[in-house]
């Protein structure tokens, strides 16, 4: 880049004053001057006026600029006209026509610079950064009268004029970069690039606009909350610092502004001062500023200083009138205004679709979501697992403190008919709103589905696994306890779920026999028609099937999670005789082989061990199940030490 | 919104419509710049009437009733240049004027009046003729008779000098004047100038630097006129009045519109005082001029 101290004008004036951090609100025009990496907050569309008034001998209205402005993620777009940006000139060239009546008519040229049209694109790299480029659309004409005779059967003169027009753009680039947030640091070329040039007659070329290379460099602090300073240099001897102060309630922003500046041909050393005041909401914002001089701007001025000093900015030179603009900016929002962002969310649990409702009581995900809001708002969380959850389901509503960040809880809920045979890698879509419209972000995040035996190895999700089959395990029950009924009928009644155990542990093992698992990496669990038809299974499997089978007939069951003994972990059940603990000798005489349980009501009932893996009769399998639970639960306090838990099925 | 949007496009289409003033202008001031004032003289140069005499006054003098003239004349053409002066006086008789058959005013006829004298010189009384093209016939017309001294012709030398002053008498013949008078007439500061012709006429390229002896004298003024090669009609063609500096560069669109039929351009370089006296109840109108004359020849 090329640092030309020549150039004698101010590149990074604007008409509404230097706004710094106000870069990011919506009352400002979307001007290009002070570094092409501005970045709107504009959600979407956006629309700018800048509407006043020139104030030389008489009151000139103008419309600055008009423009509109749109935002694609994080890449955003402005297209402005600018009709009102243009300084003409009018030179007396020094000659005159003298008619025969004595009368004169006098000579003259005018040149007229003026920007048209403007493109800017700005991209937001991360938070910190943003990039932007600029391109500017300038013309100007250099229109001169000159005497033109005319002979014929009468000769006379009159005047004529030639127009030499210039047509150019003129292409900047800049960068932001703000390391904390009351700090901003900006940097953008000027002058960078031209193109479309027009050769110039000698005695225009030195009137032309002025288009040396040079760079800006500016700066913006907060130091003290609603409150900055702003301090930009050009390498071309120019400045120009400020401050704005602003006062935010709710949505609302007052501020006002000051900028001075400065460059090399204007006195005095500040040439002007720029003050300003602007509301913005979130549909509108409003500015009115002015510019004024502190030398006087109506004498007429030399031709040969114009041409020796040249001319940079069309707004703001040496020949500059005091102005007051009125700038106003609209939200042309067609999408919602974000009021909190999804940041980050992580998968917790995969989901395992026979747990069923487990994840209407865990959550599968938790999200980071930040408000960006100032005020308080209450965020409605919802999720949608492709392939599995037709409907969004909602989680619970959470209230976040303005400009906040919390954690939130993702739910689901997995379909009764939903089915997955093996486990497959799908894509849960995350969402956040604080209304019922639109979500405010989203977030995507793959997600594992397990097949439907497919377990999370928690001993208290294997109720899951038998409530899956439970109508099959009553009709089998049924049938099996319908042989006894003879037997049954001549029994007390307190001794049915006893025997209703015995029974039917007593029938269902002689067609089984134990299996480990065949998965030997994964958890996996059958259901009680599939242990039935494989004729077998582990323990896990095993406890399934008798638990579904003894509670659909109605007796009451727990599983007992032996926790890992020397790097194996079992699983046996509890049944429930509902016998009190004086009728304990109706089924032994050995205090030793029974389990005291409060129920619901506070009364004691037998509950009985059962080793579900062994198979041979059901006093076996109550003695091996006893010895166990009243080695690991009782003696080595397991229950106490948490190593042994009881998991009631309902 | 639907209503927001309304306003927005009314206000919108509202300030376009208002907006449209032409932003101030500022007035550059040329500071160095000649300043150039262009009259064009001769209306027609097919009508010998617009051509010019010897006296050097190109001027229309029509509008005046007693004339003075009094003109210190150097004519250059390539290497030569030859002094003359030409001094005239000339009584129009305004109630009868002479028109063309348009009923257009060309002139009136004079009156003799007495005898003049320059430095003590008699002039001499010769016939007043002009031509003229009346509806492309060619008339010649004498308007009656005139006072004139040139300097050129033995015996008539009246001792003109630059920079001084020539006696002006006149004796009115007996019974139309009560008593002779006298004033002296100053005579303009010698000017001397040089013309460069650059460029080509076909390319209307042709430019015309022209420098004299820059005094600053506030009646300057410079005449272009142009004649055909063979011609003794000389048609002032632009009376240039700027200042008296020393320099001019002729605008080129002047010279180059003159029709290519005119081979020969003669820049006059022209020191003039007038002012009018009043005698004997009669106005005189008296023009003193210094002029330098340059005949160029273009190709």
């Amino acid at each position: 880049m090329v640092f030309n101290t020549d150039i004698l004008s101010q590149n990074s004036f604007e008409l509404t004053g230097n706004r710094g951090f106000g870069n990011e609100n919506i009352s400002l025009s979307n001007s290009f001057e002070v570094n092409p990496s501005s970045y709107s907050l504009l959600k979407d569309w956006g629309l700018s006026l800048s509407y006043g008034g020139e104030f030389s001998d008489q009151v000139n209205s103008n419309l600055y600029l008009i423009s509109i402005s749109k935002r694609f993620s994080n890449h955003f777009i402005s297209l402005r006209y600018t009709p009102g940006y243009q300084k003409d000139f009018v030179i007396n060239t020094g000659e005159s026509l003298f008619f025969e009546d004595s009368t004169t008519q006098t000579l003259s040229s005018k040149f007229s610079y003026k920007e048209l049209f403007g493109l800017a694109y700005s991209y937001k790299t991360n938070s910190r950064i943003n990039v932007g480029l600029s391109l500017r659309y300038f013309t100007q004409d250099f229109e001169t009268q000159f005497i033109l005779p005319v002979f014929g059967d009468t000769n006379y003169i009159m005047t004529d004029s030639k127009t030499e027009t210039d047509n150019f753009w003129k292409g900047d680039i800049g960068i932001s970069y703000s390391p904390v947030k009351q700090l901003l640091f900006s940097a953008g070329s000027i002058n960078l690039f031209t193109f479309g040039e027009s050769d110039f007659s000698d005695e225009n070329k030195i009137y032309s606009l002025k288009k040396d290379k040079a760079a800006q460099f500016g700066i913006s602090y907060n130091p003290i909350n609603e409150f900055e300073l702003n301090f930009i240099y050009e390498t071309n001897k120019s400045l120009q610092t400020g401050f704005n102060s602003y006062f935010e309630f709710g949505n609302h922003t007052i501020g006002f502004g000051l900028t001075a500046f400065h460059d090399e041909v204007q006195t005095p050393f500040f040439a002007g001062i720029i003050p300003a005041v602007y509301y913005s909401n979130n549909l509108f914002g409003i500015t009115i500023s002015g510019v004024k001089y502190f030398s006087d701007r109506n004498a007429a001025q030399p031709l040969s200083k114009f041409g020796e000093e040249g001319l940079t900015n069309i707004i703001n030179n040496r020949y500059s009138f005091d102005k007051a603009v009125l700038t106003a900016t609209f939200a042309l929002n067609t999408i919602k205004f974000q009021s909190v962002q999804l940041l980050d969310v992580k998968i917790i649990n995969d989901i395992y679709p026979t747990l069923s409702e487990y994840y209407l009581d865990y959550p599968f995900a938790i999200g980071k979501v930040v408000n960006l809001t100032k005020e308080r708002v209450s965020v409605k969380p919802y999720s949608r697992i492709e392939g599995m959850n037709p409907d969004n389901i909602q989680s619970p509503e959470i209230m976040i403190p303005g400009n906040d960040t919390v954690e939130v809880k993702f739910f689901t809920l997995v379909p009764e008919t939903f089915s997955e045979k093996k486990p497959e890698i799908s894509y849960a879509d995350f969402f956040v709103t604080v209304s019922n419209d639109e979500p405010d972000d989203q977030f995507q995040k793959a997600v594992l589905i397990n097949g439907n035996n497919s377990w999370d190895g928690r001993v208290s999700n294997l109720k899951y696994f038998l409530k899956r089959d439970q109508n099959f395990s009553l009709a089998y029950a049924k049938e099996i306890l319908s042989k006894y009924k003879a037997e049954f009928d001549t029994l007390p009644n307190v001794l049915y779920n006893f025997y209703k155990t015995k029974i039917l542990f007593n029938e269902v093992v002689k067609n089984l026999i134990y299996t480990s698992d065949p998965r030997a990496s994964a958890e996996y669990v059958q259901f009680p028609n599939e242990t039935l038809k494989l004729k077998g299974g582990d323990c896990d499997d095993l406890s399934v099937l008798f638990c579904s089978l003894l509670e659909s007939v109605g007796v009451e069951t727990a599983l007992v999670d032996f926790r890992e003994t020397m790097g194996i972990r079992h699983v046996n059940i509890l049944v429930n005789t509902n016998l009190k603990p004086e009728e304990a000798k109706l089924i032994t005489q050995n205090d030793t082989k029974y389990f005291l349980r409060k129920n619901d009501d506070g009364n004691e009932e037998i509950w009985i061990p059962v080793e579900t893996t062994s198979l041979d009769n059901f006093n076996n399998a109550w003695n091996t199940g006893i010895e166990k639970f009243n080695k690991e639960a009782m003696g080595n306090l397991g229950i106490a030490k948490g190593t042994v838990q009881i998991i009631d099925i309902y | 919104m639907k209503l927001f949007k309304t306003y927005l496009i009314s206000f919108i289409c509202l300030l376009v419509i208002n907006g449209c003033d032409k932003p101030a202008v500022t007035e550059l001031t040329q500071d160095n710049k000649q300043r150039l004032q262009v009259e064009i003289l001769a209306k027609d140069t097919n009508d010998e009437y617009y051509s010019a005499d010897s006296s050097g006054v190109v001027d229309d003098l029509n509008g005046y009733t007693n004339v003075v003239t009094l003109s210190g004349i150097k004519i250059t053409n390539g290497s030569t240049t030859i002094n003359t002066a030409f001094a005239q006086t000339i009584f129009f008789d305004r109630s009868r004027p002479v028109r063309r058959r348009n009923g257009r005013l060309i002139a009136y006829h004079t009156r003799l009046l007495g005898n003049a004298k320059f430095n003590s010189v008699e002039a001499r009384s010769v016939p007043y003729t002009i031509r003229y093209n009346d509806e492309g016939t060619v008339q010649e017309i004498t308007l009656g008779l005139k006072h004139i001294l040139n300097s050129r012709f033995q015996g008539q030398d009246f001792g003109y000098r630059y920079n001084s002053s020539v006696a002006f008498s006149f004796d009115f013949l007996l019974g139309l004047g009560s008593n002779s008078f006298n004033f002296d007439i100053p005579t303009p500061p010698e000017i001397t100038g040089s013309v460069r012709i650059e460029g080509k006429r076909n390319n209307n390229t042709l430019k015309a630097k022209l420098e004299w002896d820059g005094k600053n004298y506030p009646g300057f003024q410079i005449i272009v006129a142009a004649s055909v090669s063979g011609s003794d009609r000389i048609f002032p063609l632009f009376r240039l009045r700027t200042k008296d500096d020393g320099e001019l560069i002729i605008p080129s669109g002047l010279i180059n519109q003159i029709p290519p039929r005119f081979n020969e351009f003669m820049f006059y370089f022209v020191r003039r005082t007038e002012f009018h006296s009043e005698r004997n109840n009669n106005d005189f109108y008296v023009l003193s001029q210094s002029i330098h004359r340059v005949d160029i020849d273009i190709p």
